[in-house]
């Protein structure tokens, strides 16, 4: 299974591939990154439907992720892909956005590692 | 021609005798008419014209008249409150005591006239007051005295009847005194004058015997007997005993002058005999030494009569009392004019003084006004320093408060961009921990390859670890940076680092504030710029403003609804020359025309109302203009965007 993620700090990628190193390493899952909403859009587009996963910061130059998520929902139709958005901002406004827009889950940082295996895990 | 002169005048003192009694009363009557007159005259000069005209009245003739005149005048001066007619009436009464030879009476209501007369400030009423005095003083032979009093009455100004009067009697005396003590030149020049004058219809026998006097000395002898002879031929019937006495003795003086001593008998026993058994008695005193002289020689009978009549006036007249007594007078009279020329002097002074004072005072007034106005100036100067150090103080506060502003607008973005960093932190330095456990058990395991790798991958974190650590370090020391004062020193610094930092602690602070906000970034920056000489919080302010700026322009843009615009604001730096130039623009709503020249003024915003402090571009423009020597200019176009371009000198 292919995960995307999609943040605009280039060090996520590194993290990602070490917290996930066992997951990789047995092949339980593959990772793709994108830095910014619009390469997210370009990959998607590229490599259809091999992403069944999405997990997206929101606050990023450009494209956000609130955006990039409409955007999924709105091209890719039922059954579209898993869209979750992690961020900083764990406010009211911008998880109701999200929840509006269809995300499948909303996660706040710092990212509990241990309880997003779980949640991938239980997704797929 | 002599002997019918002598017959002439012989018959006109034969009538002249008997018609003398009657004629006084004629002359009283017609000085009371003048009385009634000056006593309702309200104009002191009339009243003074109406005294000439009672003088004119052949009063000379009768010295009792002129006493009764005094009284007249004296009562009416009292009633009315008159000094004038009282100085004018001790005049009359001084006159009528020296034309009878009392000229210690005559000197002391003289004196008292002149005393009297200066106070009256008419100059007529002294300038007669000090005639009639010279008068008694020409009288007396004291022609110094008299001259000079004559003289000084002859001052007066010709501008009314009373001056012209005065002066054409004082031109009479003049003439009289100079012909007395041999100055002929001057006596006749003066009684020239006086008949220049024409101020009679009659003979001026005054004049007329002046002049002939005057020849007679000369050695001019037809002219002076012509001018006698004209003087005996105009003689009134009535003419006064004094002017027949006056008359006939100087024809004697002439006659016995050029050697004719019968003639001069002659007329000298006439001029003795017009003025016998009257009040005129002392005149017969020059005639009776003239006769004397003339008989010394040849008769020796005659000379001791005419002796005898010459020494009873003589004593009569200059008695060692009398002239004591006149000498005493006179000194007063002297004593009196200086005391009054000293008060005068020292009312001078008085008013100098006040003057002085006056002027004095009115400096002072000046200087108070100065004072005040100076005082006042001083008062509204403090108010306005007060003002302007309370204005200062308020500056300060709005520089601060803009500060804190800004700073507002970069917490949130400083917190997102801090958290970044410090997950990093956290998630890295515990995936090294894992990774160590991981690598020793590789180790125990004997797989020296894959420990190996796992180590380089904990140095990897670890460099990760310390990347993010510095980062969040610089997120912070930029943010004290902002909120502290500006140290004002200059530091090299890097502008593209600069840049990008404010970049995205503007852009995340807006998003913090607008969770929808979104805006591409662009950045252009010039790696051959290096550092740059600035005092790095000042331009970090100025930077992170035009941001804020940027930002919320194109956010206003895409909150009207436009379709398809994507919010774009781009930084670039440049190179050029000299100078380094940061260019920081966006594609929002641009600056209308209309405001475009004033948004570099302070409290200028075009932002709603508590949103801008107004200060932000005005405190950037200083920054940039005053503290670094650089330009800030504008490009902008309604709708399309807006550019702000700084270029600031590259310092070495």
């Amino acid at each position: 299974m292919k995960i995307l993620v999609v943040d605009d700090e280039q060090d996520v990628q590194s993290l990602f591939e070490q917290r996930f190193r066992k997951e990789i390493k047995n092949n339980e899952c593959e990772f793709a990154f994108a830095f910014s909403g619009e390469e997210a859009l370009g990959f998607l587009k590229e490599h259809k439907h091999e992403a069944v996963l999405i997990l997206s910061d929101i606050n990023m130059p450009g494209m956000s992720g609130l955006e990039l998520l409409a955007q999924i929902k709105k091209d890719y139709e039922k059954p579209s892909p898993i869209v979750m958005m992690i961020t900083a901002y764990g406010d009211d406004e911008n998880y109701n956005e999200a929840m509006k827009l269809g995300a499948d889950d909303y996660i706040t940082k710092p990212v509990d590692f241990a309880s997003l295996k779980d949640k991938l895990k239980e997704k797929l | 021609m002599i002997m019918k002169t002598i017959l002439f005048l012989l018959s006109i003192f034969l009538f002249w005798q008997s018609a003398n009694a009657q004629k006084e009363a004629i002359v009283k009557q017609k000085v009371d008419s003048i009385f009634k007159i000056i006593a309702v005259e309200k104009d002191p000069e009339v009243r003074i014209n109406l005294v000439f005209r009672i003088f004119n009245s052949n009063i000379e003739q009768y010295p009792h008249l002129i006493s009764y005149c005094h009284e007249q005048l004296y009562k009416i001066a009292v009633k009315n409150k008159d000094a004038v007619g009282e100085a004018l009436s001790w005049s009359l009464a001084g006159h009528g005591y020296r034309l009878s030879g009392n000229y210690i009476k005559g000197l002391e209501y003289h004196q008292k006239a002149v005393a009297m007369a200066e106070k009256t400030n008419i100059p007529a009423a002294l300038s007669y007051a000090q005639t009639m005095l010279a008068h008694l003083y020409k009288d007396r032979e004291n022609y110094q005295k008299a001259l000079k009093l004559y003289l000084e009455a002859y001052k007066i100004e010709p501008k009314g009847d009373n001056e012209k009067r005065l002066i054409y009697w004082i031109q009479g005396n003049l003439a009289m005194v100079y012909l007395a003590t041999g100055k002929l030149d001057s006596a006749i020049f003066y009684a020239q004058k006086r008949l220049d004058m024409k101020l009679s219809k009659n003979v001026d026998l005054h004049a007329l015997q002046s002049i002939a006097g005057a020849y007679s000395q000369m050695g001019r002898i037809v002219e002076a007997e012509k001018l006698y002879h004209k003087c005996l031929q105009s003689l009134k019937k009535n003419e006064s005993s004094r002017m027949l006495n006056m008359i006939s003795l100087s024809l004697a003086e002439h006659f016995y002058r050029h050697n004719k001593p019968d003639s001069a008998a002659f007329y000298a026993r006439k001029s003795m005999e017009v003025i016998a058994n009257s009040s005129y008695a002392y005149l017969a005193m020059k005639p009776a030494k003239l006769l004397t002289d003339i008989y010394q020689e040849t008769n020796a009978d005659s000379t001791i009569k005419y002796l005898k009549i010459f020494r009873a006036a003589n004593d009569s007249l200059y008695s060692t009392q009398a002239n004591q007594q006149l000498q005493m007078m006179t000194y007063e009279e002297d004593m009196r004019k200086r005391n009054a020329e000293s008060e005068k002097k020292e009312y001078t002074n008085k008013i100098k003084t006040n003057m002085m004072i006056a002027g004095l005072a009115f400096f002072c007034l000046i200087a108070g006004v100065l004072y005040y106005n100076f005082k006042r100036k001083q008062k509204a100067n403090l108010m306005l320093e007060t003002a302007l150090s309370d204005l200062k103080a308020t500056q300060s506060q709005l520089i601060q408060s803009e500060k804190m502003a800004s700073l507002g607008e970069l917490t949130a973005g400083i917190a997102h961009e801090i958290q970044n960093p410090l997950n990093f932190i956290n998630n890295f330095s515990e995936l090294s921990n894992e990774l160590i456990d991981e690598m020793n058990l590789e180790i125990d395991k004997g797989d020296m390859e894959e420990a190996k790798l796992i180590a380089s991958d904990i140095k990897q974190n670890l460099e990760k670890i310390n990347h993010h650590g510095k980062r969040a370090d610089g997120i912070v020391k930029g943010m004290l940076q902002h909120s502290r004062s500006s140290s004002g020193r200059k530091e090299p610094t890097n502008i593209n680092e600069l840049c990008d930092e404010y970049l995205r602690l503007s852009y995340h602070g807006l998003r913090a504030k607008d969770k929808t906000f979104n805006a591409t970034l662009r950045t252009d920056f010039d790696q051959s710029i290096g550092t740059l000489n600035i005092i790095s919080q000042d331009i970090g302010r100025v930077i992170l403003n035009l941001f804020t700026n940027a930002f919320y322009s194109v956010n206003e843009k895409k909150q009207s609804g436009i379709e398809n615009y994507e919010p774009t604001v781009s930084i670039a730096t440049k190179k050029t020359g000299n100078h380094i130039e940061i260019r920081v623009s966006d594609n929002g709503k641009g600056i209308p025309k209309t405001v475009v020249d004033k948004i570099f003024q302070p409290f200028f915003t075009t932002k709603p109302s508590g949103q801008g402090t107004g200060l932000g571009l005005s405190l950037s423009y200083d920054i940039i203009t005053k503290g670094h020597g650089g330009k800030i200019e504008i490009e902008t176009e309604e709708d399309k965007g807006t550019t702000i371009i700084i270029n600031l000198p590259i310092q070495k």
